[in-house]
């Protein structure tokens, strides 16, 4: 069914590997815990050690190590050698001097996705958001209610000011607004995982007992 | 949600809780519009809250449960009879089909498309099929296909993909592995800027290198992981404003990408089991390779879907049951009393 396995011995091995583990998983709907337990772990370790193995072959030694060691070696890849290894120790360092890498990786981070929000998302989403007057009656009021959500949502954050009787109703209503957003959300996110239960549940039933094919 | 037993008392319907809001506030009177304190403890207030709990206790806190839900229904049928307001599921499956079959098929032959593979493990399973669909369409076509990664799931699944092509015959003038970038967003903008970078070797890494990364036709982003749609949108577009982005994601990354496809920032965007399947099949159509296997073994089976329906109805009805039961018993003794 998801065309990973090879049709050889191999793959016959994979099959009943992934057979057992996803049994093991479901084991705790009849409440079984040990077996749950070993899948956990299992997926732990190699998850681990998947990442461990792609940060030193794809970014440790291409990246940094083999660049700092040639002979057309770049000055500035010595000092982020440099600020690695600080964060790497800083366990055991002053955490002033820990802050210094600690502050240019949280900075960084932030300046980029805040001026991607507001490039990509805010000022784009702000433009789409304008109906043009020539528009016809289902995008007016569509656009009608999208200013009629974002604006009480957007009051509900309006926290630390005096709020009066009508202004505490609207921000009221946003909340309610914001908590039927996350309930939608939240059905996108159960009809995700239907989807996996259902590749799952082919997987068993197609390649390994072969009566879905 | 639960109310406050004063809340039950009051017989108000629930207040949503603040959100982040200061502890001290709570503990500050209510002001009226003029800075008035609001007087909550008089007997008279007190009799009026009884009054008013008594008439609002008519309907059973069951049915005021019932209230948005059925106003939600209320508003959906009003608006369904709105020109223009298109709430059918098979209306915007068949037009996310539409929108990244048009993109396809307008690629010229031997088009750069950029592919970034950064499904999450979990959720993959989900855009498989029309991952894999959009793939061989694309192949299909004549596009040079050069697929990324920035998240380590994502490059997980990249290099069991990219296998699974090179198994069906995609060489290296054809399929370009640009790897792993580290970096997430910074990376992101890296690539937009300095474009494949000198590690990448083959026909194609060099025509690239050299044509620079405006000379992509396309990209497409597989999503799930951190680095998706919104990503690409955030950092990409402002910088390589002419690449257009298409974009096959989970169903729960939707709400967070569909204003996207709405203002013209995605071309495309499938991101439903049911446009999966119906892009998969209209790439069938085509004659697209897809192996291993044909193209219709690799389709998730509808006796599947039924028998996954039905053992998710069966847990929730195990799990709900219970208190189902005991709704139901109340219920029918305060119908009897």
């Amino acid at each position: 069914m998801n065309g990973f396995f090879e049709t050889g011995a191999v793959g016959t091995v994979a099959t009943w590997l992934a057979v057992l583990v996803t049994l093991c998983v479901w084991s705790y709907l009849v409440g079984e815990r040990g077996l749950l337990r070993i899948a956990q772990l299992l997926l732990a370790g190699l998850a681990t050690g998947y990442l461990a193995l792609i940060a030193i072959r794809e970014v440790l030694i291409p990246q940094l190590i083999t660049p700092v060691t040639s002979s057309s070696a770049h000055p500035e890849l010595v000092i982020d050698l440099a600020l690695v290894a600080v964060l790497v120790v800083g366990r055991w360092l002053p955490r002033r001097l820990v802050a210094v890498p600690a502050a240019i990786l949280v900075g960084g981070t932030v300046g980029y996705a805040l001026g991607g929000a507001v490039s990509g998302t805010l000022l784009p989403q702000l433009a789409a958001g304008m109906i043009p007057i020539a528009a016809g009656p289902g995008d007016a009021l569509a656009g009608a209610i999208g200013v009629a959500i974002t604006v009480p949502v957007m009051l509900s954050f309006l926290h630390g000011v005096p709020r009066g009787r009508l202004l505490s109703g609207v921000a009221s209503t946003g909340r309610w607004l914001m908590l039927g957003g996350i309930g939608a959300w939240f059905g996108f996110l159960l009809l995700s995982r239907l989807a996996l239960l259902v590749d799952r549940i082919g997987f068993l039933l197609g390649d390994w007992l072969g009566l879905l094919r | 949600m639960t109310e406050s037993p004063d809340q039950q008392e009051a017989g108000k319907p629930p207040e949503p809780p603040e959100l982040s809001e200061r502890p001290e506030q709570a503990a500050e009177p209510e002001t009226l519009e003029g800075g008035e304190p609001l007087e909550t403890s008089e007997p008279g207030e007190v009799e009026l809250a009884d009054e008013r709990s008594r008439r609002g206790s008519r309907l059973s806190p069951g049915a005021r449960a019932g209230i948005p839900a059925l106003a939600l229904v209320v508003l959906l049928a009003i608006a369904s009879f709105i020109p223009g307001i298109d709430l059918t599921a098979s209306g915007s499956d068949a037009a996310a089909v539409r929108d990244l079959e048009a993109v396809v098929t307008g690629l010229p032959s031997g088009a750069p498309v950029l592919v970034d593979i950064d499904g999450d493990l979990g959720t993959y399973p989900e855009i498989r099929y029309a991952t894999r669909a959009a793939l061989a369409d694309l192949l299909r076509q004549g596009a040079n296909l050069a697929i990324v990664s920035f998240s380590p799931e994502g490059r997980a699944i990249a290099v069991a993909e990219i296998a699974r092509l090179r198994d069906l015959g995609a060489g290296p003038g054809r399929l370009l592995d640009l790897g792993f970038r580290s970096g997430g967003e910074a990376a992101l903008v890296q690539l937009a800027g300095s474009g494949i970078g000198p590690n990448p070797t083959g026909p194609l890494a060099d025509a690239l290198r050299k044509g620079g990364v405006g000379s992509f036709h396309l990209a497409l982003v597989i999503g799930g992981a951190d680095i998706g749609p919104r990503s690409w949108v955030e950092q990409v577009q402002p910088r390589l404003p002419d690449l257009p982005i298409a974009a096959i994601t989970p169903s729960f990354l939707l709400p967070e990408v569909l204003p996207y496809r709405g203002s013209g920032q995605l071309i495309a965007l499938v991101g439903t089991l049911p446009a999966d399947l119906a892009y998969g099949k209209q790439v069938a159509a085509k004659g697209a390779a897809f192996g291993p296997g044909t193209f219709t073994d690799r389709s998730p089976s509808s006796g599947a879907i039924v028998f996954g329906m039905l053992v998710a109805i069966a847990v929730l009805l195990a799990s709900s049951g219970g208190s189902l039961a005991g709704w139901a018993r109340s219920a029918w003794r305060g119908a009897r009393s």
